[in-house]
């Protein structure tokens, strides 16, 4: 087999739709796996080696077979990418015929091939007295294009032969009046002279004799087109999501209030980027001016306003309030307020009362009564800390009535060299005596965590996600329905041989074919206009 | 809960499951009449219902949007809402209050279980992209339900077309087959607005605009298999009994999206 037509095979078996439901259930069953096998990505290291050592051997074998990691692992990422590979194949090859498929089957239909579609009937275009019709009906013909264009259709209506005129016109002289409509109906165009039929064949005799004027009605056209956008959309997602992996750069940053810091790597605490490209920083400051938490009756966090000021190049560029939502953006970078917690200060100062440590000091204590630890490497301390924002005595037992700081305490167990100095507690501007040192707590601040994000690749994802959404409102909330007239001679008079087919939901369009072709004969019947 | 909210609670839950007896005993007994009572209860519990959702905004200071409860309590208004519009547009569907009036009864049944104490909004809710979020939640997953509540009765009609007066007047089964589709079309386009807000909601939030949380994943997931119903509807044909099966079968997926996922799984995204 020539490589041309392994290629072609190739391609051919990437627009198979089997292929493309058994990639989506590999991926469905995939992630589906994540909620019974623990994930590294959801577990913080510590919770993953707990779980690894308690789940031997079997979370090895997990580990093996990339389980353990699933939405990083190389059968998961490429089944994701064929999956985006059969996608580009059916709209590229799908592309064209849908395309095509906007205008065809804008023709004449002859009257059995009217009979052959899924909804069709017929009406009699009598002619009222008040209301003539013209010979043969013809000026029913336009009045029936005239009234399916007030309901909303997109019609086309044109006479068949020039001979069917000249009988009409003989008598009513209407013939270059008709004539000259024909070609004014909707755009103007002027007829095909071998339109196809609604089997998609053209037909091949002539058409009858007692066939006078053929019309065509279209309604909802554009969801044709939504199906296209729609899919284009999933390719532009897929670029959008593999250039922001690439491009990505995502850190973590811890600001203090009162304190500064500089978007440069030594003021991160962490950095993840791809190794692809360097690292990537804008060198501006920003500096939290003032942290407020707010508490529902003084436990359940219900806000926290972060003030922060951007400065670059030593001017103030602008002062902003960042809270959770409302991330602070500037040079294509987003600091997103992750966490915030306690930043007591602390000063020790040694026997002759000279300062020997003056800093505020970043604790997890958020939680009442949980514990964190910090050093004095100059005095050689270790202190642990238990903070009590609103303290009280319960029981013996040192409690907090809230989280609201409204009488900080501290219960501090000071050690040095493995050996306790000094336990006990200490209030807000309160000083107590660590061996022959003095340990104060003197102010108490928030400190607060960012998540720091450049992602330049963002943009092309929500693109993406909007125009996907555009396309799907384009193919559902319209549904494409045509309608097909022939204007013939039959018993009595002129008739309308009138048939419709809808590209979905085609027993509601019988339901509304009916309801149109009742409307259609009483209106005929009241004299059409 | 307040006192108001258990009142309004209790009684809509009381209409409501007044509304299922009818209901079936209305098909079962091949009675028309009884079925057009029962949408006149059905209707008096909505508006119970809604005095509820109005008595728990007033009591927490915010929508419905906290915890099982609040989910439960805001979400199956919608469920009854397109009941009710459904057959107010089509009064032959009524015979469809068998399936989506118990569902609504045991949606605000397991939500009361569920501890339902008074809770403010934390930061994390306080965006207005968790109000489009949520609306076009609930929008696409009551389309849902309704949609397999008519593919359950179109299987219902297929099986026994002629068992029921009541059921006489319902739509043929073709159109019911494709009510079922347009109504599962409808929330697919609600699922997909739901998931874009909730991208750019957890992009102001956490940073990023996909964190493969657990309920993310569930819900990507209930996206993709109505995603598969509509490509085998549209391109392979399914039509009537597959695609029935298939409506009803899907509904697992929301009622796990919407409920298990909690139960289950730990992540960012607890509601």
């Amino acid at each position: 087999m020539s490589s041309r037509s392994q290629l072609v095979q190739f391609w051919r078996a990437l627009q198979s739709r089997d292929l493309a439901f058994i990639l989506l259930a590999v991926i469905a069953g995939a992630v589906m796996l994540t909620l019974l096998i623990p994930q590294r990505s959801h577990l913080s290291p510590a919770q993953y080696a707990a779980w690894r050592e308690g789940a031997r051997p079997l979370g090895g074998w997990l580990e093996t077979f990339g389980l353990t990691d699933i939405y990083s692992s190389w059968w998961f990422l490429t089944t994701v990418a064929l999956v985006l590979v059969s996608t580009l194949a059916c709209t590229v090859t799908r592309f064209g015929q849908e395309l095509r498929r906007v205008g065809r089957d804008w023709g004449r239909l002859r009257r059995e091939e009217i009979e052959r579609l899924p909804e069709h009937g017929d009406v009699f275009l009598r002619q009222a007295q008040d209301a003539p019709l013209g010979p043969l009906g013809t000026q029913g013909l336009r009045r029936v294009a005239r009234w399916l264009e007030s309901k909303g259709w997109l019609v086309r209506w044109e006479l068949a032969q020039p001979q069917a005129l000249d009988t009409a016109s003989a008598i009513s002289g209407e013939q270059s009046v008709i004539a000259s409509e024909a070609k004014q109906s909707v755009g103007g165009v002027v007829p095909d002279p071998a339109p196809a039929s609604a089997s998609g064949t053209r037909p091949t005799t002539a058409f009858q004799d007692t066939e006078i004027g053929y019309i065509f009605a279209d309604k909802g056209w554009a969801s044709s087109l939504g199906s296209i956008v729609f899919h284009l959309s999933l390719l532009v997602i897929a670029l959008g999501v593999v250039y922001s992996q690439v491009v990505r750069q995502e850190g973590s940053m811890i600001i203090t209030e009162g304190t500064t810091v500089t978007e440069q790597r030594p003021d991160y605490l962490m950095i993840k980027k791809m190794p692809l490209l360097g690292e990537d920083y804008r060198a501006f400051q920003v500096r939290l001016d003032r942290f407020v938490p707010t508490y529902h009756q003084g436990w359940t966090p219900v806000d926290a306003v972060a003030e922060m000021t951007i400065l670059d190049e030593g001017r103030t560029i602008r002062r902003q309030v960042v809270r959770v939502n409302e991330p602070l953006e500037y040079k294509g970078v987003s600091f997103v307020m992750e966490q915030y917690g306690f930043a007591p200060q602390f000063i020790l100062k040694g026997p002759a009362g000279e300062e020997i440590f003056n800093n505020y000091v970043n604790l997890v204590v958020a939680e009442p009564g949980s514990a964190d630890s910090f050093e004095v490497a100059e005095a050689g301390l270790s202190i642990r800390t238990r903070f009590f924002p609103h303290q009280a005595e319960e029981e013996g037992s040192l409690t907090t009535l809230s989280l609201e700081p409204k009488n900080p305490v501290f219960d501090l167990q000071v050690s040095r060299g493995g050996q306790v100095v000094f336990a006990g507690t200490v209030g807000l501007n309160q000083s107590v005596s660590v061996g022959e040192y003095t340990l104060s707590f003197a102010d108490l601040d928030y400190w607060a965590t960012f998540r720091v994000i450049k992602d330049p690749g963002m943009w092309l994802v929500f693109l993406g996600l909007w125009v996907g959404l555009g396309g799907l409102v384009l193919r559902y909330l319209y549904n494409r329905r045509r309608l097909w007239g022939c204007l013939y001679q039959g018993a009595g008079g002129p008739w309308l041989a009138l048939g419709g087919r809808a590209e979905q939901f085609g027993a509601i369009f019988g339901e509304e074919f009916q309801r149109l072709l009742a409307e259609l004969r009483k209106e005929v019947s009241s004299g059409l206009r | 809960m307040d006192s108001a909210e258990v009142v309004f609670f209790w009684v809509t839950e009381g209409l409501y499951l007044t509304a299922s007896l009818v209901f079936l005993s209305g098909v079962a007994f091949r009675r028309e009449k009884w079925l057009r009572g029962a949408v006149i209860i059905a209707l008096i519990g909505l508006l119970a219902h809604t005095a509820t959702i109005a008595a728990r905004w007033t009591a927490t200071g915010h929508p419905p949007v906290r915890g099982d409860y609040e989910n439960t309590l805001a979400g199956a208004w919608p469920i009854v809402g397109v009941f009710l519009f459904l057959q107010w547009r089509r009064p032959n569907l009524k015979i469809l209050g068998t399936v989506v009036m118990p569902f609504a009864v045991i949606m605000l049944g397991y939500g009361v279980m569920r501890s339902p104490q008074l809770a403010p909004l934390p930061p994390a809710f306080q965006s207005y992209w968790l109000w489009v979020h949520i609306a076009f939640a609930w929008m696409a997953y009551s389309a849902y339900v309704v949609a397999g509540g008519l593919a359950g009765l179109f299987l219902w009609r297929e099986r026994s077309p002629a068992k029921t007066d009541a059921g006489q007047d319902a739509p043929p089964a073709p159109v019911l087959d494709d009510l079922s589709y347009r109504l599962i079309t409808c929330g697919f386009i609600a699922d997909s607005a739901m998931m874009v807000a909730g991208a750019i909601w957890a992009n102001s939030l956490w940073g990023s605009y996909w964190s493969w949380d657990p309920i993310q994943v569930w819900a990507l997931i209930s996206w993709l298999i109505y995603g598969v119903y509509i490509h085998l509807r549209a391109t392979l044909g399914w039509r009537r009994q597959r695609a029935a099966w298939l409506a009803v079968g899907n509904l697992a997926t929301v009622i796990i999206s919407f409920f298990g996922v909690n139960l289950l799984a730990a992540g960012l995204h607890v509601f």
